[in-house]
């Protein structure tokens, strides 16, 4: 009887936990947002990159939530394949930001945009990844202890705003991404302006040179 | 655009996880991670002019 009630215990912190992981991941990418608009620096391709990474680290746990509220749901699978997930999307994430940090490293190099609590973004980045690998292979360890069981019927109120807040984050890097590269297929390696908004200023500037100034329009 | 299209097939992947579609959702997350590989690699290697 005590082993069950321990076990339920492991098993509501394993599901805090994977909120909180949710919600952590987004915290970071909205600290992201903040410097992009508030520090008006605007991201590099290696930085989107890693928000991509990030955002894909946090499928993992949002698919074990999503999974445990399912009728079909089989916690152990579910749970080792959502950790999987984030596994291999903190690894590519690595890859990134260790690319990124490298890039910088030399003694007088200034980096690329301004430091938060003394380091750059993209050394944050390393660090969250490496959290998140480590983070998902100790709860695998204890994987018997932290698995989480069926929860039927409909999804908690918290579950759903973590599943929200993840989805508004998502969706405003859509139109981030959209407006910073505009219609070029790729962004160039130091950014310095919305480019879907110099075209659409372009555009009205062409539309309105198109007209003399006796307000005539041009053949 | 590529990014904002990686973006957009993440949102799917979010998406079809909160609909509970195990085999879609894992299919579109394989396809974001494969999609975020090419477009680092493309980074990667640009100044190299390897033209990836």
């Amino acid at each position: 009887m005590n082993d069950q009630i321990e076990s339920t215990r492991w098993e509501r912190l394993s599901f805090a936990l994977l909120h909180v992981w949710v919600l952590g991941v987004c915290f970071v990418v909205i600290g992201a947002f903040l410097v992009q608009f508030v520090g008006r620096e605007l991201p590099c391709p290696l930085c989107l990159l890693q928000r991509m990474a990030m955002l894909l680290a946090a499928m993992g746990p949002m698919f074990i939530i999503r999974r445990a509220m399912s009728v079909d749901s089989r916690p152990a699978a579910d749970f080792s394949t959502g950790f999987g997930m984030s596994i291999l999307a903190s690894v590519l994430g690595l890859a990134i930001s260790g690319r990124q940090t490298l890039l910088h490293i030399l003694p007088g190099d200034p980096g690329y945009g301004g430091a938060v609590f003394g380091l750059h973004l993209y050394t944050w980045a390393f660090i969250v990844f490496i959290v998140v690998i480590l983070v998902s292979g100790l709860t695998l360890s204890a994987g018997s202890m932290m698995v989480v069981g069926t929860r039927g019927g409909r999804p908690a109120a918290w579950s759903r705003i973590t599943g929200g807040v993840l989805g508004v984050v998502i969706a405003g890097n859509v139109v981030s991404a959209l407006f910073e590269s505009g219609t070029d297929w790729f962004l160039p390696d130091n950014p310095t302006n919305y480019q879907l908004i110099e075209e659409f200023r372009e555009f009205l500037e062409t539309r309105s040179s198109a007209v003399d100034p006796s307000g005539q329009k041009a053949n | 655009m590529v990014a904002a299209f990686i973006f957009i097939v993440i949102l799917a992947t979010f998406v079809s996880i909160r609909r509970d579609q195990r085999r879609r959702s894992l299919i579109l997350f394989a396809s974001s991670m494969l999609f975020v590989t090419l477009l680092f690699l493309h980074h990667a290697t640009d100044t190299l002019g390897l033209s990836f």
